[in-house]
């Protein structure tokens, strides 16, 4: 047998195969370089071994959100104030939209890319607002970058956004958990949680979920101050965000960003549980629908038309 | 022997009830589960567990009410503005023509003031009285300010909506126990001469969609 000199006892299989695994494992290393560099650049270890939102303390999550802020702080240039909002007992939102009164002009679109902290490039708003031909509500015919006076007479516009399904076939789908529904109804991500697979924005019916495909570029003077870490914190690149009925405000009580900037007051906000608020008026007394029904998702947005 | 086919007896009915009441206590939250999420739509499940609403501690203020108007002279002032004369200062003296519909009828002042608000004249609104005031269809004189009850004569739909909140746009707190709320006014939105919403050109057009020509091929 043909014996290799510098290699003494070993045959020539074990040395075949010696040099065959260290090829391998050359190849694997080189391969996931570029995802090793990525995370010790992009991902801090405290990020990295941070617990799920639902699991961490109060003392932990007062650290987790000193470690956003300062990180906004160095990124961004900006001082913010990330709080952390529960649920409130007895409420559960509702929002309401009257097609008879909206007029198409995308102000509620503008207001959310503002307030929530959209990246500036990707024009990113979690409105749609669809231009629809009257006497049809086949959202697939509806255009949604059309660019002339409105209202068109023969049209309707109907925002749409996340209907904070009762059945959220996002949050069934997520591999991790990273998005769950709250008690008062809202559909919320842990940005630090989700690992970006897009399950959920592909089985949301209503195409309410955006994907971050880059890092979001805000400018230091348009960043909102006012921030919720399951809201509208600047959200890390590959994750997945959505409305969440601007919890950050409407938690506190105040009215989300697109109702007040909501030129023909086309958008009616409040407590489902309380039969005196302006949602349960409108519930109880115009002929209210939901977006397809038919999914059984049970949406808490609805839509109606005056009469 | 005896002792121990009871006690054999006594056991297998232990685990028998055991299981029984496992099963009944599944039975009940399967139940109560479907009592919680059945039905269609929220609001009739809403409804079941309603709470007291909270007792309003802030205010809501209406904004974008008109005061008296002036009419422009034509004259300006040493800063540049113009001089704007009270109602008053030519109607006081002059004999009301109740059929007057629109500005183009007169030949002084109100030019270009095209009426698209029914068929109505001037004075269903103004008080050919006093035209610094308004007047209801009942006779009832009253301030430009307070112009909503002028309003809600005839679109009694809309300001029974209004009422509740449901028209109009707002600015502040959703909860007012919480904070206070400003409310627009019927002509914070609407001209009285023409109340049809003007049309706006739209804002903030989507730049994430895929181009119009690559749409087209995949319907």
């Amino acid at each position: 047998m043909l014996q290799l000199p510098i290699l003494g006892q070993v045959d020539r299989r074990t040395a075949l195969k010696a040099a065959g695994a260290m090829l391998g494992a050359a190849a694997f290393a080189k391969a996931v370089a570029p995802i090793v560099e990525w995370a010790s650049q992009e991902t801090s270890a405290d990020e990295f071994l941070q617990k799920h939102f639902k699991q961490l303390s109060g003392d932990e999550l007062a650290q987790v959100i000193r470690r956003l802020e300062a990180e906004t702080q160095e990124e961004y240039g900006a001082e913010v104030t990330i709080s952390d909002v529960r649920p409130q007992p007895g409420v559960k939102f509702g929002y309401a939209l009257n097609l008879s009164i909206c007029i198409g002009c995308r102000k509620c679109a503008e207001a959310c890319h503002q307030e929530n902290n959209h990246d500036r490039a990707s024009g990113n708003s979690y409105i749609r607002v669809l231009e629809m031909d009257q006497g049809s509500l086949d959202l697939e015919s509806g255009t949604a970058d059309y660019d002339h006076p409105v209202p068109q007479p023969d049209k309707f516009y109907m925002p749409v956004q996340c209907q904070q399904c009762d059945r959220p076939p996002c949050v069934n789908v997520c591999p991790v958990e990273a998005t769950w529904k709250e008690d008062d109804g809202l559909v919320v991500v842990d940005y630090n949680w989700c690992i970006g697979c897009r399950y959920c924005e592909a089985a949301c019916p209503y195409h309410a979920r955006r994907f971050n495909w880059t890092k979001p570029e805000v400018p230091t003077a348009e960043i909102n101050p006012n921030q919720g870490y399951l809201s509208n914190r600047i959200r890390p690149q590959g994750v997945v965000e959505k409305c969440t009925f601007c919890l950050h405000r409407t938690r506190a009580g105040r009215l989300p960003a697109c109702l007040e900037a909501c030129p023909t007051g086309a958008r009616v906000f409040g407590n489902l549980l309380d039969p005196n608020s302006e949602i349960s008026y409108v519930l109880r007394t115009k002929r209210v629908f939901v977006l397809k029904e038919e999914l059984g998702t049970r949406p808490q947005f609805f839509y109606f038309f005056d009469t | 022997m005896l002792h121990r086919r009871s006690a054999a007896i006594f056991w297998g009915v232990l685990v028998l009830a055991g299981f029984l009441g496992v099963a009944a206590v599944l039975a009940v939250s399967a139940t109560t589960g479907v009592v919680r999420t059945g039905g269609q739509g929220g609001p009739a499940d809403v409804a079941a567990e309603v709470v007291p609403s909270p007792t309003p501690r802030f205010s809501t203020t209406i904004v974008g009410a008109s005061e008296a108007p002036g009419i422009p002279t034509g004259e300006v002032d040493v800063l540049g503005k113009p001089v704007l004369a009270n109602c008053t200062t030519c109607h006081a003296t002059r004999e009301a023509n109740l059929t007057t519909r629109e500005g183009r009828q007169l030949q002084e002042f109100h030019q270009g003031l095209t009426t698209t608000h029914g068929e109505q004249q001037c004075v269903a609104c103004h008080n050919p009285g006093d035209y610094s005031q308004l007047r209801l269809a009942s006779g009832e004189a009253i301030e430009f300010t307070d112009s909503l009850r002028l309003c809600r004569q005839c679109h009694g739909p809309q300001y029974r909506d209004y009422e509740q909140g449901a028209h109009g746009g707002m600015t502040g707190y959703w909860d007012l126990s919480r904070g206070p709320r400003t409310r627009n006014h019927c002509l914070a939105c609407h001209d009285a001469h023409a109340p049809q919403y003007q049309s706006v050109m739209p804002v903030f057009r989507p730049r994430d969609l895929p181009p119009r020509s690559h749409r087209e091929d995949h319907p």
